[in-house]
């Protein structure tokens, strides 16, 4: 199962030190069902803030957010998110933790602990149900913290930096990990990320946000055939996609520089 | 067992001082005849009175403190306006030394348990409290985020993360809270009572018994390190995640 995503005249503006800062302003963007895209942008263009919207996490000051029919004004069902710090609660183990969402959904023990046995599995976890987060690698914990998200069997998934702090290699085997599941069960996908080639690599459209204020700047087809392996990113095809990125959103930084000395 | 060799040395270096050292037999008592006049109190049953008085002050002050002391430490922790209002009564009352009250609450309720119990209560109350407010308030906000995301409400959130996450806290202020309380014991006892270990320690050096006033210290003593250790085990049963298990070579 998966929904569209539709945002019209989005804005948010925040309010720093007696300051009004457009973060997010007048943005449209259409997300078809299935479709995988990527936000990409420099850090503080707004696209954390973007993605909190549309799970309702961070209230709108303007427009409309409707996932599949339903308009956002909270956290909703139909959205799994994947926090960057993994957020995981200490306290639980691997399957309480991934059985969260289901537990606040009234839903009886046994039903929830089969689907998180179930996604453990998914996720490549299984024979770690009764570790507590703190006895895993990071690359384990963001395995755990996306299966969470899975677990109320949502039919969008918004993933904010999910693997920032992971080293180079996790980071690779977590992309293929996360091709893999997304291949397996479907979603509409936002996936935000300042890194080009990982955007390049998962998604079937980078969008690519200018910053202060959040606008979209480019929307760019992803061409590559699926299911796509790592051999991807060494061929030139797939560089001169980074390289066209890299050049968009150069000047950019520039000016951010010129903005902040 | 670094730890077993402290202890024998310093038994070892009691026994010589009360030898050797100080051999006045009403300043001083040697460990040997503190355990033998320990095992005579408890072969004669004269000890209980007292260990049951101070234990039920101890007990039923430091219970009642545990109890209401989380209830009002999670409302205060979790409301903004409550906090607002109270915390800085809070933390006054908390760094008021509450123990020279008790002369007021013998005076107020007699000398029999219930002013004891009234000055322990206290003494625990606020420890108990500001460590409650304060796990409380230190929640990490993405642990409450994350659980907002799947909808969990208000009383969701407090249950199911502020609380586990305040637990270390908690069990900090109960650590805390006792060790005010068997001091409390003692002090409120010495003020006025009729029995109850602090009153026996007091009444033993009225009579330069020092023996007795050694067996009374010591079982305090060791009850502070039983109860101690007691909440260490607690807090690895319900807290694992603060003691990462050590790595076996």
């Amino acid at each position: 199962m998966s929904a569209t995503i539709d945002l019209r005249g989005v804005s948010k503006r925040f309010n720093r030190g007696g300051n009004e800062l457009a973060v997010v302003d007048h943005l449209d963007l259409q997300i078809g069902a299935g479709e995988f895209v990527a936000l990409l942008g420099p850090s503080g263009c707004g696209k954390t803030t973007l993605l909190r919207m549309m799970d309702g996490l961070t209230p709108i000051d303007a427009g409309t957010i409707h996932i599949g029919a339903e308009r956002i004004t909270e956290p909703s069902g139909s959205v799994g998110f994947v926090f960057q710090a993994d957020a995981l609660w200490p306290w639980r183990t691997v399957t309480e933790n991934v059985s969260f969402g289901l537990e606040i959904l009234g839903r009886p023990r046994a039903e929830y602990e089969r689907s998180a046995r179930e996604l453990l599995e998914l996720v490549g976890l299984h024979g770690f149900e009764h570790h507590h987060p703190h006895e895993l690698s990071g690359g384990m914990r963001q395995r755990v913290n996306l299966a969470r998200a899975l677990a109320v069997d949502p039919e969008v998934l918004l993933l904010d930096e999910p693997f920032a702090s992971l080293d180079a290699q996790t980071r690779e085997v977590m992309q293929l990990e996360l091709l893999r599941i997304w291949q397996a069960r479907r979603k509409t996908v936002v996936f935000v990320t300042h890194q080009i080639d990982e955007a390049v690599f998962l998604a079937d459209r980078v969008v690519v946000m200018s910053a202060r204020p959040g606008r979209i700047r480019d929307d760019i087809a992803i061409p590559f055939a699926r299911p796509r392996d790592l051999g991807l990113k060494r061929t030139p095809e797939f560089n001169a996609v980074v390289d066209r990125i890299w050049h968009l959103i150069e000047d950019q930084i520039a000016g951010l520089r010129e903005v902040q000395s | 067992m670094r730890a077993v060799i402290s202890f024998v040395v310093f038994a070892l270096a009691w026994e010589l001082t009360g030898r050797f050292l100080i051999t006045g037999a009403y300043a001083f008592a040697p460990l040997s005849v503190v355990v033998v006049e320990m095992w005579r109190q408890f072969a004669s049953g004269a000890i209980f009175p007292h260990l049951l008085t101070s234990g039920y002050e101890l007990g039923l002050g430091f219970g009642i403190a545990a109890v209401i002391g989380i209830a009002i430490g999670v409302l205060v922790g979790v409301s903004e306006t409550l906090a607002d209002f109270l915390l800085p009564l809070i933390y006054a009352a908390n760094a008021t030394p509450i123990v020279a009250l008790a002369p007021l609450f013998i005076l107020l309720l007699g000398v029999g348990p219930t002013s004891k119990v009234v000055v322990i209560f206290l003494l625990c109350y606020f420890a108990v409290l500001v460590n409650t407010v304060a796990g409380i308030r230190t929640v990490d906000r993405q642990l409450v985020e994350a659980a907002r995301a799947f909808r969990a409400n208000r009383l969701q959130i407090v249950r199911l993360v502020m609380l586990p996450f305040a637990v270390p806290f908690i069990i900090a202020g109960l650590r805390t809270a006792l060790g005010r309380g068997l001091v409390g014991v003692i002090v409120a006892e010495l003020y006025g009572a009729s029995a109850g270990l602090g009153w026996l320690a007091w009444s033993a050096s009225e009579q330069m018994n020092a023996k007795l006033l050694f067996v009374a210290v010591t079982i305090l003593a060791v009850s502070g390190v039983t109860c101690t250790v007691a909440l260490d085990v607690l807090e690895r049963r319900i807290a694992p995640w603060r003691h990462p298990p050590l790595e076996v070579d």
